[in-house]
Formats: structure tokens, C-alpha cells, sequence
């Protein structure tokens, strides 16, 4: 199993979000994680990618057959942990090209590969731009500085791409985005997906599943999961909303 | 050692001054400039001292019409710094740009202090001063701007900004407008902070060290000051130094900017024939 993780208890400046999680996600699938907000979806995706100041009380996260808690957020990045952010961050005056570059780099290095030839690198991104239908030279530009709703979604999946990840967790991705630009995203994700790598889809609404088709849902409410299913379940919550779900 | 600068009308010079004395001297030194009509001058100062030495220098200003100034200076190391800046913007059309950068850690001081007057209608200044404050450092930046009662269309702005690394370092920042115009464009702001946490988390994320997003983000926020050195030469050599003083491998050789401990990175001569 890629991810495993077991009876997940996660607290926030000492109060707890969530109580006790599970989950298995296994190479080539695609899980969708739904839930009304503030049940702890967000914070699931900050767990597993090692955010300071979620502190976890209790439970364990299996990733490559290894227990990530305590293990740094670029360590576990480097063994293939990629987070599409809800709200990517700006950082002014560092290049896109500088900042992939460098990211790049810092996964070679890890894996005791030698840095990227510029010439390769720049095929590289010539190649995964064009993927996400980022047609403007990028290079120049500070990362997310200025860029609109749709092209830092964009711009994370580009990443993505670059990076190559074994685990892919999209938080939100689909917010803020018109569906020109959700069908670009989606486009880019599924063609990245194979047998090798998982997702793992953070999503409010059903219209993303409509064109990233998950293997199982899952329905978290109060930080639990407390309802799994196949696709058919995300039109059943779309349906009748999460109010059903508080009774389970 | 004071000296005098007089640039004559229509020329331009350009004067790199490197302050690399180790000797601890306090003394003052000052320089008396003069830009006459559409003169221009750029003046680029780099100090890198070590941590028992002081520096003390004062540039008085005057520029007369259509003159224009830039100075950059950076300070990559001094254990007590005092730069102070008066220009007089004497001449209509004068334009007046200073840039300061300090990257100072362990028990450093910086103070920089900047007096601009716009005496006549027309002028424009502008000044950046920012810093990045570890350990124990501590700095002042007083900056003053007065604009004559005629002094119309004046634009000037200031702005002070600090990254301060850790609880122990402290920033006094004090930007002032004294304005007596009554149609002019000014705006004055100071920012300290720590570096940004969430860009910190973001850069990690992507396999980022933790060390090299530190780098990456105290970098972007000193090339603010440095992109100002219009001589690539130069440009190209002290983001050199500003990557190599945030990795912490300057302070190494404290007491040469051209003499350092990895003198094969460097193919960098000065032009002594301009100064």
C-alpha cells in the first residue's frame, strides 16, 4: 500500500480536528475526500505533508513503507509527496524558473543524482507547460505573483508535473476555477496519472469528479471519515447534501 | 580621509568605493559632492568590515537643475556602521535615487541616516533602504524628507523595510515627511517582519531545504536593492557576495571583500580609471 494511515488524531494549538482517521490509498487509484467544511480535509492534506504546528497526538502515516510523522515537509516532498494548495503561496522575487529549478535539484540531489543540464531543464518545462496550456513565457515571472485564480491552479499542476510525485493530493483545486480552466487542470491530471502514482482529490463539490473520475469516495465529517463508496456516491451527496451524513 | 567631488554639467561618472579597511578606525570620513546641470553621477559602496570595526561615513549632496544621482550602498558586514546621506536638491528637474542594503548579524550595528531636501519645484527622490537583522544585531534608519514651501511638484518617496530573523535582533525605523508644498506626490512606509511563513512551508513542500528557501527568500528581498547596480559587472559580483553572506560563508573573510576565501570564484576587476 502507497499511503496508510492509521487512527490519525490531529490537533490544532490543542484543539482537536481530527479524531481518529483511516485511510488506504494504493498505487493507480484515485480517492475523492468530500465533506462539508471544517471537518478536517484540509488538515488531513497539512498532516500528511508534515505542516508545522499540526501536532499529531496519536495514530501513524505509512508512505513507501515508512512512518513519515516526524520526518521533514521536504523529506517527505522529495520521497514524492505533492500538495496542489488550496491557496498557492506568492513569493516575490523568486523566478518560477529559479524556484522549479531549484526544486528540481533538491530531488536529484536526494535521490544522489547529479543537477539537471539547463538545456534539459528548460525542455522540461517548455514540455510541462504546454501540458497545462500555459502558453506565456513563464520563466520571468515570480511565482503565483500576479497571477489569476485559474493560472495558480495551473501553475500547481504544472509543478506537479515537473516533480513527478508518487502521491498527488489536490486540496480545492477546483475552487475559483471556470470550467475551461477545471478542464485544463483535469486534463493535465489525468494524463500524469498512472499505475505507479496515486491522488488523492480534496474537493467540496462533485463537478471536479465529473472529469477526474475517482476510484472511492470518501465523506469526512467532525475528523473522521464516515462514509466510503465508489463514484456514485459523490452524485448522491450532490444530490441530497451533507446533512444526511451528520447522522451517520 | 574627506575628499570633494565635483562633477561637471553634462558629465556622467560612475565610482564603485569598496570599504573593506581592516584597521579599526572610527574616523569620519566625508565626501562634499556637487552635480552641476545635467551631471550624473552613480556611486556604489560596499563595506565589509570585520565585526570590531567601525565605519563612519557622510555624503553631503548638492544638485543643481536636471542632475541626477543614484547610490547604492551595501553594508555585508561591520561590527558599527554609521552612513548618512544630506543632498540638497538645489536645481529644478534634479533627480536624487538611494538604495541601501545590510545583512548583519551577531552583535553588527547598522545606522542609516538620510536627509533629503527638495529646496525647489520639480524634483524627484526616491529611497529603499533594507535590511536583514540576525542574532543580536541591532540598526536605526532615520530618513527625513522636507519639501520647501515652493517646492511644487515634488515626488518623493521613502520606504524602510527589515527581515529580523530572530526575537534578539531589533530595527528603529523612523521614516519622516515634513512637507510645506502643497502639490506634491510623497509617501513614506516601514515593514518588519520575519520571513514569510507560508512561503516557507510552500518552497518545503516542493523538496525545498529548509535552509536553501531561507536563502531563496532573504535573496529576493535584498535583489530589491541590488537589481539598482546599473554595471553587470558589478551586479553579477555582489549578488555573488549577498548569496554567498546568507549562506553565512562571507563572514568567513571579514576582513576582504576581494581577498576571500574562495578567490577562483571570482574574475572581477575594478576600474580604477573612472574613480
Amino acid at each position: 500500500m502507497l499511503l496508510n494511515i492509521k487512527n490519525l488524531h490531529v490537533s490544532i494549538g490543542g484543539k482537536e480536528i481530527l479524531k481518529g482517521l483511516n485511510l488506504g490509498v494504493n498505487e493507480g487509484e484515485i480517492h475523492a475526500i468530500m465533506g462539508p467544511n471544517g471537518t478536517g480535509k484540509s488538515t488531513l492534506a497539512a498532516a500528511i505533508t508534515g505542516r508545522e504546528g499540526y501536532e499529531i497526538t496519536e495514530g501513524e502515516i505509512w508512505y513507501k513503507g515508512k512512518n513519515i510523522v516526524g520526518m521533514s515537509p521536504e523529506d517527505r516532498a522529495n520521497e514524492g509527496i505533492f500538495l496542489s494548495f488550496q491557496y498557492p503561496v506568492e513569493i516575490p522575487g523568486v523566478s518560477i524558473q529559479n524556484f522549479m529549478r531549484t526544486a528540481v535539484n533538491s530531488k536529484r540531489e536526494y535521490q544522489g543524482l547529479p543537477p539537471m543540464s539547463t538545456v534539459d531543464f528548460m525542455k522540461m518545462m517548455k514540455e510541462k507547460q504546454a501540458m497545462v496550456e500555459i502558453t506565456e513565457k513563464l520563466q520571468n515571472r515570480f511565482v503565483n505573483v500576479g497571477y489569476s485564480g485559474g493560472e495558480k491552479k495551473k501553475n500547481e499542476i504544472f509543478q506537479m508535473a515537473m516533480l513527478e510525485p508518487s502521491l498527488a493530493i489536490l486540496d480545492e483545486t477546483d475552487s475559483g476555477l471556470d470550467i475551461d480552466a477545471l478542464r485544463i487542470v483535469a486534463h493535465g491530471v489525468n494524463q500524469l496519472h498512472n499505475s505507479e502514482n496515486a491522488f488523492v482529490v480534496i474537493t467540496h463539490y462533485q463537478r471536479l469528479l465529473d472529469y477526474i473520475v475517482p476510484d472511492f469516495v470518501h465523506v469526512m465529517y467532525d475528523g473522521r471519515i464516515v462514509k466510503t463508496g465508489g463514484k456514485t456516491l459523490a452524485l448522491e451527496l450532490e444530490e441530497k447534501g451533507y446533512e444526511w451524513i451528520k447522522e451517520l | 580621509m574627506d575628499n570633494q567631488l565635483i562633477i561637471a554639467a553634462n558629465q556622467s561618472r560612475e565610482i564603485i568605493e569598496y570599504d573593506d579597511d581592516a584597521h579599526l578606525s572610527a574616523e569620519p570620513k566625508v565626501s562634499e559632492i556637487v552635480l552641476n546641470e545635467n551631471a550624473s553621477l552613480e556611486l556604489y559602496v560596499l563595506q565589509n568590515v570585520n565585526n570590531e570595526a567601525s565605519i563612519q561615513r557622510e555624503f553631503k549632496i548638492r544638485q543643481l537643475a536636471d542632475s541626477r544621482l543614484k547610490i547604492v550602498v551595501i553594508t555585508f558586514n561591520g561590527g558599527d556602521v554609521r552612513n548618512s546621506y544630506r543632498v540638497d536638491l538645489d536645481g529644478e528637474g534634479a533627480d536624487t535615487q538611494i538604495y541601501g542594503l545590510y545583512l548583519i548579524d551577531k552583535k553588527q550595528h547598522v545606522e542609516n541616516y538620510l536627509k533629503v531636501n527638495h529646496n525647489v519645484p520639480h524634483c524627484t527622490s526616491n529611497e529603499k533602504f533594507k535590511g536583514v537583522l540576525d542574532d543580536e544585531a541591532t540598526g536605526i534608519f532615520n530618513g527625513h524628507v522636507y519639501v520647501a514651501k515652493n517646492a511644487q511638484k515634488t515626488d518623493a518617496h521613502q520606504n524602510n523595510s527589515n527581515i529580523i530573523l530572530t526575537p534578539t535582533a531589533k530595527i528603529n525605523s523612523q521614516p519622516f515627511l515634513e512637507i510645506y508644498a502643497d502639490d506634491v506626490k510623497c509617501s513614506h512606509g516601514t515593514s518588519t517582519g520575519q520571513l514569510d511563513q507560508e512561503a516557507m512551508f510552500y518552497m518545503r513542500q516542493r523538496g525545498i531545504s529548509k535552509a536553501n528557501a531561507r536563502i531563496l527568500l532573504m535573496y529576493a528581498f535584498a535583489a530589491e536593492v541590488s537589481n539598482h547596480i546599473g554595471n553587470d559587472m558589478l551586479h553579477e559580483h555582489i549578488d555573488d557576495m549577498i548569496k554567498r553572506r546568507l549562506r553565512g560563508e562571507l563572514s568567513s573573510c571579514e576582513t576582504c571583500v576581494l581577498r576571500c576565501s574562495h578567490p577562483k570564484d571570482y574574475n572581477f576587476e575594478i576600474d580604477y580609471s573612472k574613480i
